[in-house]
This record gives C-alpha cells, sequence and structure tokens, in this order.
C-alpha cells in the first residue's frame, strides 16, 4: 500500500506542476505547441533527453538484458549516443532555422513546402501517426504493467486475478489520464517544465535504486560473480561453453520427460509401486516435488528401456505436447523422417491458454504475496513454463545484427515530437548543451539498467537463497520485479515514481505532437483561413488526442510484447524515412516523385516485415541475418534517389529558399 | 581553424567512433573489469563517452553558421503577415 499512496502523491504533484505551468500559457495556438520558441538550453536538453528516454530505455533495458546479456547497451545505447547528437547537429539546427525562418509548426509544413507537394501531407501524416501509436503503445503497457508489479499485495480481497495489485488496465488508463490533463493545461511548456523535472527525478531515483539492489546482492562484484558462475553467456556476445554444456543437458532431461509423459497419457505406460519406489529412490537431484514428481519416473522408465518402443512421430508428438506447442498437420508427411530439433520445434506455435495452465495446476500454492508463503499468479506461469517447457537455449549475438542496429536510432531524425521540440529552441546555440550531453546522459541511464538485467539472470533472494526471478519471467516485468523483491516498501514506492516520470515524459510530448500535427496539417491546412480561432484549433487538438489515447488504450488490452522488440520495430519505421529528411535538406536533386516513392517504399516495406514478425512477436526476427530495418532503408533509399534522378527537379524559386549558397 | 576543416575532422572522429563500436575483438571476452563490470558493457560505456567529446569538438570546431539576426527577421515577417500574437 505504502508504493501506491507514493504514486499517488507524485502524480497528483505532476498535476499540479501542469495546473501552475498554465498560468504562463499566453493563451495562443503558437505558445501552445511551440512555447513560443523560448526554450534554453538546459530545459531543451532535459525535454529532448526525457523526450528519447522512454519505457524502453528503463523497463525495456532491463528485460532485453537479462534475456540476451551485457550486449545490449551496444545494440542501441552507445550507437543512440553517436546517431541522436549527429541528427540533432546535422537536421536539428537546420530545421530548426527553417522553421524560425518560415513558420513552421510540424514535419509536413515543412515536407510541403520544400517538396512543393500539397498532396505529400495526405500520405505522409497517416504513416507517422500510425507510427507513433506503437511508440505510445510502448508507454502505456509499461506504465500498467510496472504499477501492477509494485502494488501486487497492496489490496487485502480486491482484485485478486491481478495478485492484489492495481489491475495494469486501470493503471494504464490513470498514467493516460493524468497526462492527458496536464497536456492540456500547459500545452509545450507545461510539457517542457514537466520533462525536465521528471527527467531530473528518474535520472537521480534510477542511480540510487541501482546502488541499492547492488548492496542488497552482495555489492558490484558478487552480483558480477553469481553471473560469472550460473549464467556466463549474459557477460559476453558469444555462447559460453558451459551454458552449452548445461543447456545440452536440460534438453536431454526435458526430453526425457516430454516421452515418458507422451507414453503414460497415450501408450497407457505405469510404473509398479515397487518401481515407484525404486525411481524416487535413486533419484538424487535436489528438486522440489512438483518437478521431482516427472521427473524421477522419467528418468527410471528411461534407464529402464521403457521409452524404446516409441517411434519417431510418437516422439514428435511428445516434445510439441511438452511443450505446449500446436501440430501443424501440413507437417505430418515428414513427421517422422527424424527427430526435431530444439530450433525446429520453436517454429511450431504456442497453443492459446497455457497462461491458465500454470494457474490451475499451482492454485494451492496462490494467493495474496503479502502472505509469504503465497506465490503470485505471474510466479505460478513463470514457474509453470520452467518447468514444462524446453529450457531456453542459450543465445550470441550475430555480428552483423550488431552492427545493422545502427540504423535504428536514425529513427531521432524522422520523429515527430522531436522536431516540434527542436522548433522550442530559443536560439541555434540552445543546442549545444543537448548534442554534448545527450551520449553521457545515455550511458548515465542504461549502464545501471544493462547491469541489473544481467544480475538478475542469476540473482538469489538474500532471504531465502531461492532464484529471484525465474528464467521465463516476462521481461517488461523484470525491473519492478527486482526493485519490489530488493528494496524497501517506501523506496520501492519513489523509485516506481521515478520509472513513471521516463514513460510520461515521452508520452506527453507525443500526445502533444499528434493534436499538433492534426490542427496544423489537416484542420487548418485543409480549411479557409480564420475558419477557426485559436480557442477552437486548441479544443480540436485535444479532442484528436483523446482520440488517438482511447485508439493506444485498446491496443494495449490485447496480448503485450516484449517493450524492447516492438520499440526497435517502431524506431525502425520511421528510420526507414530518414533518408528523406537527409536528403531534403542537402540534396538539391530530391523530388517530389522522388520523395513519394521514398515514403511508399519505407512504408510497404515496414508494413511487410512487420506483418512476417508476427507483429513483433518473434524478438529474433532477421532477414537474411540482419537487422530488417537495413532493407527498409535500402528499399526507400534506392527508390528515393531513381525516381529523383529521372523526373523534374524542383523549381529555381525552391532551390533559392532552401539552399541559398550556390555551389 | 577554418570550419571546413572543423567538419572533416568531426566526420573522421564519427567513423573512428562507428568503428570502435563494432568491437568484434570483444565478443568472447566474459572477464569482468574493475571486478564487476562486463567488457562488453564497459567498452561500449566508453564510446559514449567517446561521443559526448566529440560532439563536444564539434560545437567548438564545426557548428553552423548562419545569421540568427536573419532568422528573426524572418520569423518577425511571418508573425506580422499572420496578424502578430
Amino acid at each position: 500500500m505504502t508504493q501506491l499512496i507514493i504514486i499517488s502523491i507524485y502524480l497528483c504533484l505532476l498535476l499540479g506542476l501542469g495546473i501552475f505551468s498554465s498560468k504562463l500559457f499566453r493563451g495562443t495556438s503558437k505558445d501552445y505547441m511551440l512555447a513560443s520558441h523560448s526554450i534554453g538550453p538546459f530545459m531543451l536538453l532535459m525535454s529532448l533527453f526525457g523526450t528519447t528516454m522512454t519505457a524502453f530505455a528503463l523497463v525495456g533495458s532491463t528485460g532485453e538484458s537479462f534475456k540476451e546479456g551485457a550486449g545490449v547497451y551496444g545494440l542501441l545505447a552507445s550507437s543512440s549516443g553517436i546517431i541522436h547528437s549527429l541528427c540533432f547537429f546535422v537536421l536539428g539546427v537546420k530545421l530548426w532555422s527553417l522553421g524560425r525562418k518560415y513558420g513552421y509548426t510540424t514535419q509536413i509544413q515543412y515536407f510541403r513546402d520544400r517538396l512543393e507537394s500539397d498532396k505529400i501531407g495526405v500520405i505522409l501524416f497517416p504513416i507517422l501517426v500510425g507510427l507513433v501509436i506503437p511508440y505510445l503503445l510502448i508507454g502505456v503497457m509499461a506504465s500498467g504493467t510496472v504499477i501492477n508489479s509494485i502494488t501486487e499485495g497492496a489490496f487485502e480481497t480486491a482484485f485478486a486475478e491481478y495478485d492484489y495489485g492495481v489491475p495494469p488496465w486501470m493503471a494504464s488508463l490513470v498514467i493516460c489520464i493524468v497526462v492527458l490533463i496536464y497536456v492540456f493545461f500547459g500545452g509545450m511548456r507545461g510539457t517542457a517544465m514537466a520533462n525536465t523535472a521528471q527527467t531530473i527525478v528518474f535520472m537521480i531515483l534510477g542511480l540510487i535504486t541501482f546502488f541499492i539492489i547492488s548492496n542488497k546482492l552482495g555489492g558490484l562484484e558478487q552480483a558480477t560473480a553469481n553471473v560469472l558462475e550460473k549464467n556466463p553467456s549474459k557477460m559476453k556476445r558469444s555462447v559460453d561453453p558451459q551454458d552449452t554444456q548445461e543447456y545440452e543437458q536440460a534438453y536431454a532431461k526435458w526430453q526425457t520427460v516430454a516421452f515418458y509423459n507422451y507414453a503414460v497419457n497415450h501408450q497407457k505406460l505405469t510404473l509398479t509401486d515397487e518401481q515407484t519406489k525404486q525411481a524416487f529412490d535413486e533419484f538424487k537431484a535436489p528438486l522440489p516435488p512438483f518437478l521431482k514428481k516427472d521427473r524421477a519416473p522419467a528418468a527410471f522408465a528411461r534407464r529402464n528401456g521403457l521409452l524404446d518402443s516409441l517411434s519417431v512421430e510418437e516422439k514428435n508428438h511428445a516434445l510439441l505436447e511438452q511443450d505446449d506447442r500446436e501440430f501443424d498437420a501440413k507437417d505430418s508427411d515428414h513427421f517422422a523422417d527424424h527427430l526435431l530439433t530444439h530450433e525446429e520445434l520453436q517454429h511450431y506455435p504456442r497453443q492459446a491458454g497455457t497462461d491458465e495452465a500454470g494457474i490451475k495446476m499451482f492454485k494451492a500454492q496462490i494467493g495474496n504475496p503479502s502472505d509469504p508463503g503465497k506465490w503470485t499468479r505471474k510466479k505460478a506461469r513463470g514457474v509453470y513454463r520452467a518447468s514444462k517447457w524446453a529450457p531456453d537455449a542459450p543465445r550470441g549475438m550475430n555480428p552483423w545484427k550488431f552492427l545493422t542496429y545502427f540504423f535504428v536510432p536514425l529513427s531521432v531524425g524522422m520523429f515527430p515530437h522531436l522536431f516540434q521540440h527542436w522548433l522550442t529552441a530559443k536560439s541555434a546555440d540552445s543546442f549545444k548543451l543537448a548534442v554534448v550531453a545527450h551520449p553521457i546522459f545515455i550511458m548515465l541511464v542504461w549502464v545501471p539498467c544493462v547491469l541489473l538485467g544481467v544480475w538478475m539472470t542469476s540473482a538469489v533472494h538474500p532471504d531465502t537463497g531461492a532464484a529471484l526471478i525465474p528464467s521465463h519471467f516476462p521481461p517488461n516485468a523484470v525491473l519492478p520485479a527486482a526493485v519490489k523483491a530488493l528494496t524497501h516498501p517506501f523506496v520501492a514506492g519513489l523509485l516506481s515514481a521515478g520509472i513513471l516520470a521516463a514513460i510520461m515524459s515521452s508520452l506527453d510530448s507525443q500526445f502533444l505532437c499528434v493534436g499538433t500535427m492534426f490542427t496544423t496539417d489537416i484542420v487548418t491546412h485543409y480549411s479557409r483561413n480564420d475558419r477557426f480561432t485559436d480557442k477552437q484549433l486548441i479544443v480540436i487538438a485535444r479532442t484528436f488526442i483523446v482520440g488517438i489515447v482511447a485508439l493506444t488504450y485498446l491496443f494495449s488490452l490485447f496480448e503485450p510484447r516484449r517493450v524492447f522488440t516492438l520499440g526497435v520495430w517502431c524506431f525502425s519505421g520511421f528510420s526507414s524515412l530518414f533518408p528523406l529528411v537527409l536528403a531534403s535538406l542537402y540534396w538539391r536533386k530530391l523530388t517530389k516523385a522522388g520523395a513519394y516513392a521514398a515514403v511508399i517504399g519505407a512504408g510497404i516495406s515496414w508494413l511487410y516485415m512487420f506483418q512476417d514478425s508476427g507483429f513483433a512477436s518473434n524478438p529474433h526476427y532477421d532477414v537474411l541475418g540482419v537487422m530488417p530495418v537495413t532493407f527498409m532503408i535500402l528499399i526507400s533509399t534506392s527508390a528515393m534517389i531513381i525516381v529523383s534522378l529521372v523526373t523534374k527537379p524542383p523549381s529555381d524559386e525552391t532551390l533559392k529558399k532552401f539552399f541559398p549558397d550556390p555551389r | 581553424m577554418n570550419k571546413s576543416t572543423g567538419k572533416w575532422i568531426i566526420v573522421g572522429l564519427v567513423i573512428l567512433l562507428i568503428v570502435l563500436h563494432h568491437d568484434i575483438w570483444n565478443w568472447d571476452n566474459k572477464e569482468p573489469v574493475f571486478g564487476f563490470m562486463p567488457m562488453a558493457l564497459l567498452w561500449q560505456a566508453g564510446i559514449s563517452i567517446g561521443a559526448g567529446a566529440t560532439w563536444f569538438l564539434a560545437t567548438k570546431i564545426a557548428w553552423p553558421d548562419f545569421s540568427e539576426d536573419d532568422v528573426e527577421l524572418a520569423a518577425t515577417e511571418a508573425v506580422s503577415q499572420e496578424g502578430g500574437e
């Protein structure tokens, strides 16, 4: 309950800040959307950084390093330090000067002018808004997970199906409403002020969390020593021979259990009482009773040749059943050819409702987590998966995939909310601090999160000695689970507020941005001059924002994806449009048709690959061993260059306007 | 130093950072540095510091030149055409 009270106080303070900033509101739409170009270096740095560091940076990076190891930092954090500042430097300052000179508020206004095309807005608007939605989704989804995990056991009898904590759907809804209110009150100025305050909050609290948790794990060196001993592959980017050996042994034992369960269920294999007693007497592994009940008789049956009569086809069915996967009848012809490898097995889809099986299996243990003897439903699901499903194969990082991750942070060049933030700058010099400090700030946030994710793979509870987080635990819940398990409730409440601060400092800019785009690029652009007053425009912007937030909220109620995976897909879409903004600023030969070709190429390639990945359900999806964004950029760039070279160049007037220096 | 030379120095440093970022030589190194820090993480954190230093240099020797007076003038004209705030 303490955590819930602290989170509630924090949200109230944030609302207060929104109301305070509304006192500074000048009442014009320009002030609402761009804070009248009044943002100085420090606030610009904090608001740009707060906007780019989302749930992805805290919840996503911790969960991803829990799954993939310390190499996760190199995938996106260090590359972002180079690329984000490069974008601020090469694109941001130039777009700011053009925006100030010609009065742009949105990207589409700029592209319409530069490309001499009114219709480019019609094609860009749905694509940009469509890509912002998954970005919003990351924050909305993660806020629900964080609040639910941290408040587990807060209620005595209510919300039993959510582990007696605030349900994720309710938590996400509250966060959306709070952010909407302070964005509506304060506009861009309120957003920039809230971002600055929240960025300071999450950076300070993040560092405090890190030191508290490392102390609880026995200090920095002990926490890392545990990983070296139990999961050495998480310390590097290749697979450690120790992990391979352990996995092969675990997988062989798992296969035996699968064959035994199949023989019991389909061939009526039963051990006599004497055989059962012997099986348990001979089984020496120190496992909990629910694991021993399968494994001891399975090992006995294998040793005594009781499973030898199973055919290859039956064994394959056994593996599918044990791993809760669906048999595909079209594979029945070659199903008897050979025993499925683990990799082949993973191509079969998981059956629906497997989580419910976990709840059913451990019904007796599940209860209110405020009672130390009881399990949460999340733990029951995790233990079910860890005990029934095949063990995870250790995974290294493909160097080509690592290299092509470099294209992902280029997305910053096309984020519509960053474009809007760039235009709030008081002067070009305001950018200097943001350009320099951004990589360092990324490091300060990501290094502790990645270390924490790595440590959690091997951490044990300081009091009980049990594994703190089972290997199949949902990655999005790793950070809040670690905070809850290893800190005092008061500190956990403060730290959760810090995580929520990071999430909300991105949501606010994105909310404001979609409203600005709708009023500027659609409503004002397609209505006659002065049809709407400033006040009416602000109301229209707010209505559209509420519509988009409602749509995102609905999406968040579906099956959650890994925050990291969803984020990478969203960023990849924006990155595929990066060649367009770069060429528009530095290539005189870019034509209207070339721009259309780039946008269409980017849109089609993104949609095709996104659906091919099962709509982000496959976190290891690649194309020919590299990141899909590589091909998206290749396609959009080639289409843009080829079409631009064979179509009519822009008019001299436009070239003079955007390229005043003669070559 | 003129701005053009400065820009080329920054381009060179950015390329160097990109090359160093792909630290294939650290792929198999699991030994912690300072007793707790995975090499895969420490090296990349170093890249972040290198990026900060490069961009600091960029603000000193390659910051783009454009007259802010022109920008202000054009912005004022645009506002007065719209009827002002």
